[in-house]
């Protein structure tokens, strides 16, 4: 199989210091590829290089990230933007501020399909309303109407995600589409994410932070620490055996809420040492 | 629905302003520049048809008053309106484009308030000659310093905000984000910068007409009628007291306006 999305050699830094070394990563059509790691493991980098926002400060030193033949990171702002949305989508982080406060739900949902699909006003507004029943939102025509502070956190990641299916990508990058959202709520919009992709035949890039997700919706897996690839593979045989002592101590930090008497075990120190010597040979 | 008094009080006062301007002949008592040299300096009251006295002309005061408000509002209204667009323009750019952008349009700005303003305007009428236009002109040119100021700092905040950041994800081009994005989030803050510059406006048109730079000498202004009523006020003071009182509760009036309209429009106040 051919991956959709092949990153080779990826390397970024900031003035701080390296964000991202020599990172390779090749997603194949159709399946879910998560990218793990703590905070500042640079999932995230990774995400926004793709879709070519990075944040001013960070830049790509090295590496070519490969989408449908061409170059992302060589191609032009133009050409790349002719892709974004249509061909890629991001599914953001946080719903409470991806949403324009300002603006009805409805104007943000049409904005894609009339600008990017050349679809009139009223075509728009029937296929928002569809978007919004494929979200499983009640009353749709009622919620297009409405503004964002006026939805729950769900409603507005509902939002989001029909948002980021409107234009029928082929790729979708969900950046921790769940970090924001409680457990009941995080648990619905997953599997939502997950029957999208299905029914949509999407390859999805999932960034997060928590296994528990992972092994949900997930096929397969990325590793993270320092910007460096640790481990890589099916999901079930890294949750299963995983080989790199990081892994390994991040699968024992998750705590077991069927043993709550266990107290919580953080990566211990010489799991870190190893892995800072790691990086910087 | 706006709770606060200001802006119906503030606002009232502008509406209440703005039909004495547009229905001017039907309600003014007298023609504004009728003069009548035997009744002149008429205390009010003195004349029951003369509300508020007549000036050293014997013209009622009421009148002038009233038609006065057409320049002043028209003043305010297309001045800090053309200011406003001016202004908002540019921020935005500078705001949202940054870079060789922002620094232009910053240090223009930067340059442009190192001028006093009121020797700038009367510097600008002097040179353009005399006229309403020239007025509004004097006014956009010195101003719209205060809208790019305040709308470039919006908009470099709005534009570092997640939806911004969804919609470059979305394939947006950077107009559609800065105008059909951004511009909603910047448009509250406008509003009330748009009713504070109406204020200013109805001021600096008084300082001109005061100084005899505005439109002609026999349109009546309100600082044209102070000006006159400046010269005898020992012995009709109801020729200064008015003018400037309503000159007064104008601008108080759009300074209350924009104030209540900033409360009522600010987002984070109002969750």
């Amino acid at each position: 199989m051919s991956p959709v999305i092949d990153i080779k050699h990826l390397s970024a830094r900031s003035a701080a210091g390296p964000i991202l070394r020599d990172v390779a990563l090749s997603v194949n059509a159709g399946e879910t590829m998560a990218l793990v790691g703590e905070s500042g493991a640079g999932k995230s980098t990774i995400a926004k290089a793709v879709l070519g926002i990075l944040p001013q400060g960070i830049t790509v030193t090295s590496g070519d990230i490969v989408f449908e033949g061409k170059n992302l990171l060589t191609l032009p702002q133009r050409e790349l933007r002719k892709m974004l949305g249509v061909r890629i989508a991001l599914i953001p982080q946080d719903p409470l501020t991806s949403l324009n406060p300002a603006r009805r739900i409805g104007d943000q949902l049409t904005d894609g399909l009339r600008l990017r699909a050349g679809m009139d006003g009223k075509t728009a507004r029937t296929q928002a309303t569809r978007l919004l029943n494929d979200v499983q939102i009640r009353d749709p025509e009622r919620v297009l109407q409405r503004y964002p502070h006026e939805l729950s956190g769900g409603m507005r990641q509902r939002v989001l995600i029909a948002q980021a299916f409107s234009l029928n990508p082929q790729v979708i990058i969900a950046d921790e589409p769940t970090t924001a959202l409680d457990v009941t709520v995080q648990k619905q919009v997953l599997r939502l994410i997950r029957d999208m992709q299905r029914n949509h035949k999407t390859t999805l890039l999932f960034v997060t932070h928590d296994l528990g997700v992972v092994a949900q919706v997930c096929d397969r897996m990325t590793v993270l620490y320092g910007g460096k690839v640790l481990e890589q593979g099916v999901v079930a045989e890294i949750l299963q055996s995983p080989q790199h002592p990081y892994t390994q101590a991040l699968l024992a930090a998750n705590p077991r809420y069927d043993r709550p008497s266990q107290s919580l075990k953080p990566v211990p120190e010489t799991v870190l040492a190893a892995l800072k010597q790691e990086l910087s040979a | 629905m706006p709770k606060d008094f200001r802006i119906w009080l503030g606002g009232g006062f502008i509406l209440l302003l703005l039909l004495a301007a547009i229905f001017a002949p039907l309600i003014s008592p007298f023609d504004p520049l009728e003069q009548d040299l035997l009744s002149a300096t008429m205390a009010p009251g003195q004349d029951p048809s003369h509300i508020i006295g007549t000036d050293s002309l014997g013209r009622d005061v009421l009148s002038r008053l009233i038609f006065a408000c057409r320049i002043a509002l028209t003043v305010a209204f297309v001045a800090a309106t053309l200011a406003c667009l001016a202004g908002t323009f540019l921020g935005m750019l500078a705001g949202y484009l940054g870079g060789w952008w922002d620094a232009t349009i910053s240090r223009l700005i930067d340059i442009w308030m190192a001028f006093p303003p009121v020797l700038l305007s009367i510097l600008l009428v002097a040179v353009l000659g005399t006229g309403i236009h020239s007025v509004i002109a004097a006014i956009v040119v010195i101003d719209w310093t205060r809208f790019a100021r305040v709308v470039r700092a919006e908009t470099q905040q709005q534009a570092r905000l997640e939806y911004t950041e969804a919609a470059t994800a979305l394939g947006m081009s950077r107009g559609t984000i800065l105008f059909r994005e951004i511009l909603p989030n910047v448009v509250p803050v406008i509003l009330v910068l748009l009713s504070l510059e109406m204020g200013i406006a109805v001021i600096v048109e008084a300082i001109l007409s005061f100084v005899g730079l505005s439109v002609s000498t026999d349109t009546p202004t309100w600082g044209g009628m102070i000006a006159e009523g400046r010269q005898i006020i020992y012995q009709a003071w109801w020729v200064l007291v008015f003018p400037l009182v309503t000159l007064f509760l104008t601008v108080l009036a759009f300074n209350q306006l924009g104030d209540g309209l900033r409360q009522w429009l600010d987002p984070m106040l109002k969750r």
